[in-house]
């Protein structure tokens, strides 16, 4: 699923596209038909059937009723199947985040992925003693 | 039935997340919050700051929307008790069956009352 916002004072649509890796030239709808209703962090798209593992970027369009439009874009990893009994690591596309889930920690068989979100496309209360932070680190590699 | 998001209680997970030093406030330290249920409130988990790998980690008990925000460093008050069951560590770095797993550090992770 993908979480998240697509509001405007004159909103009229929304569109999710997606595309192979992580500078794709060719994108494809998700969905068939424009979206008609505004979502404030919620779902945006419940997801990308028939999908296999590997690197995606997804692109969200915002259009009022003047047709203007506003765009976000991110990258998601969609990883195989992680088997309960032996656990695994699993990274963002940009290597920058890493979740270990040691054998057994899942519940069951599931499909595990992580995803990074820009600190401004989140909605922060501001009368907090902390800061979300930039993550502005260079990519590493593993391995 | 049983929360798909939430992790065997004895098994946390780790998680591990790369920063940018230079984006610090300076006295303060990155650290991990989850958001609660898709709403605006973030609760404090904490984490231990690598700094010469530029990470912050910590044990996670179920999977969500996790955020790092910079905060000064929390001083913990002299009488305050470790929660016994709140103590874990992940990567195990050894295996019940004595084969030992590719991991040569371990995160300790506990809470205060």
């Amino acid at each position: 699923m993908l979480f998240g916002t697509a509001t405007d004072a004159n909103f009229k649509s929304y569109q999710v596209e997606f595309g192979e890796g992580a500078s794709p030239t060719i994108w494809a709808a998700a969905f068939t038909q424009d979206s008609q209703t505004s979502v404030e962090q919620g779902e945006l798209l419940q997801g990308l059937p028939g999908k296999r593992s590997g690197i995606y970027s997804l692109r969200l369009t915002v259009e009022d009723q003047v047709e203007q439009q506003g765009q976000a874009q991110v990258r998601i990893s969609i990883t195989s199947l992680m088997e309960k009994a032996r656990g695994g690591d699993v990274r963002s596309a940009d290597a920058g985040i890493s979740l270990y889930l040691p054998p057994n920690s899942l519940q069951q068989d599931a499909i595990v992925t992580v995803n990074r979100t820009p600190s401004s496309a989140i909605s922060w209360s501001l009368d907090s003693s902390w800061q979300p932070l930039d993550l502005n680190w260079w990519p590493i590699r593993y391995g | 039935m049983a929360d798909p998001l939430r992790l065997n209680k004895i098994k946390p997970a780790t998680l591990t997340i790369i920063y940018d030093e230079a984006s610090l406030t300076r006295g303060k330290q990155p650290t991990i919050f989850r958001q609660l249920d898709n709403s605006q409130q973030w609760q404090l988990i904490g984490g231990m700051v690598n700094t010469s790998r530029q990470t912050v980690s910590t044990a996670i008990h179920q999977l969500g929307r996790y955020g790092v925000m910079e905060m000064a460093p929390v001083e913990a008050d002299n009488s305050a008790q470790l929660l016994k069951e709140s103590l874990t560590y992940q990567p195990r770095v050894f295996s019940p069956t004595g084969r030992r797993v590719p991991n040569t550090e371990t995160t300790i992770s506990f809470q205060l009352d």
